[in-house]
């Protein structure tokens, strides 16, 4: 198909119509996944949305290359967490002072605490999480844990996948104390 | 025991690791390390959901017409791009007209030589009156065969718009010339009556127009007697 982007100086780009229908469909159709990817490390509506649309706006720029479905999600999502944590980094002092972190009973798997409690918990022992290990543990509750989707959004094996999952469920269940019967491995 | 040996695999195989054949085997056949397993499994099982559930939030419903306003944002041209584009603009065109300006204004390299060199200029030769006599169609041929090679070998550096004439001449001069080429191009007759012609403009039109910083040829035929000269190339217009 022919090239129907034009360039101009600076940061003007414009489409013709069937590629700017085509930019549309692929926005609503990936508008969940953007926005939950960012707000996977965000954990703040308004932001997530700010840096999903600001993940468009370059894919948008972008867009003759990655009209492949499977291209333009994987490169969203890679886009959409790269811009996620560049903001999370430069916001983390005051995210550190939001998330309190109360002193955690002991857990066992049959005890209960509250909801926001425990989300709490469970999301400042993810921020923990190694970068590759978040970001796959992430995407994989988001893609309702589903390997190979997430094989393909990560541009990963399938292999190294199920590893890095395996990795960060350990740590996250350390951290949570849930190991069962934990005889004090780290 | 073997429960040992295997606790630490099994607890992995609940994070997702694999499980080797050995302790799938033991898994299978021993009741505690089954319920070793399943309490883990239920565990991560609640961080997974836990996860899940946090993770399912819908974007807000005008965020699709959000993101198309800033990529049409994008693709619209802002007020200080334009400014900036005409300013780039306005900076080309003045810089190219000062590079012609420029040349335009510069002295040719063939500098200026004599009216007695130069046969573009034939000789003066003045009547009895003053009045300059009028060139010969031979002469003005010559000139313009004189002008021709000159062009000819000197290298073209750009396309002027007067003939190159090598001589330092005024404007008024110059655009005699330019009208006397005019005449020779189109091969009209030339006048021969030494009296200024016009052109049907406001300006006389001059047969000949010698160079300013020559002094002009002493004839004493005319019996003007020597030192007699008109020194002044307008007396000649």
């Amino acid at each position: 198909m022919h090239e129907s982007v034009t360039r101009h100086p600076g940061t003007l780009v414009t489409m013709d119509a069937d590629l700017e229908r085509e930019f549309e469909a692929r926005l609503q159709e990936s508008a969940d996944l953007a926005v939950r990817v960012a707000y996977g490390v965000l954990r703040q509506q308004q932001d997530a949305e700010e840096i999903a649309q600001e993940a468009y706006v370059k894919a948008y720029r972008s867009f003759s290359s990655l009209r492949d479905r499977g291209a333009f999600r994987s490169w969203l999502v890679r886009m959409t967490w790269r811009l996620a944590i560049d903001r999370w980094r430069a916001d983390r002092s005051r995210v550190a002072r939001e998330q309190t972190w109360a002193a955690a009973p002991e857990m066992t798997p049959e005890s209960v605490a509250s909801a926001n409690q425990r989300a709490a918990r469970l999301w400042t022992a993810i921020d923990e999480l190694p970068e590759k290990l978040r970001q796959t543990i992430v995407l994989s509750a988001i893609q309702g844990y589903d390997v190979r989707e997430v094989s393909a959004l990560l541009g990963l094996a399938e292999g190294t996948v199920k590893s890095r999952l395996f990795l960060a469920r350990r740590r996250l269940a350390q951290r949570l104390k849930c190991l069962v019967n934990d005889t004090g491995r780290q | 025991m073997s429960c040992e040996r295997y606790r630490t695999a099994i607890i992995d195989h609940a994070c997702g690791a694999d499980l080797s054949a050995d302790a799938a085997a033991h898994l299978q056949s021993c009741a505690a390390c089954t319920v070793l397993f399943d309490e883990q499994r239920h565990a991560l099982d609640a961080i997974d959901r836990e996860l899940q559930q946090a993770l399912t939030i819908a974007p807000s419903a005008r965020f699709v017409q959000r993101v198309l306003a800033r990529t049409r944002e994008a693709s619209s041209p802002t007020p200080r791009m334009l400014w900036a584009l005409a300013a780039a603009a306005a900076v080309v065109v003045i810089g190219l007209a000062a590079m012609r300006w420029t040349h335009d204004t510069a002295i040719p390299p063939t500098g200026q030589v004599t009216q007695a060199e130069s046969p573009a200029a034939p000789a003066i030769d003045p009547t009895p009156a003053g009045k300059a006599a009028a060139p010969h169609d031979a002469d003005i041929a010559k000139a313009a065969t004189h002008e021709r090679s000159t062009q000819a070998a000197t290298p073209p550096r750009t396309k002027p718009s007067l003939p190159e004439v090598e001589a330092i001449v005024s404007p008024e001069q110059a655009r005699a010339i330019e009208r006397y080429m005019a005449l020779i191009r189109s091969g009209a007759p030339l006048p021969a009556n030494p009296a200024p012609a016009t052109d049907g403009g406001s300006e006389p039109l001059p047969l000949l127009v010698p160079p300013l910083s020559v002094e002009p040829l002493t004839v004493s035929e005319a019996g003007t007697g020597p030192g007699t000269s008109t020194s002044r190339g307008e007396d000649l217009l």
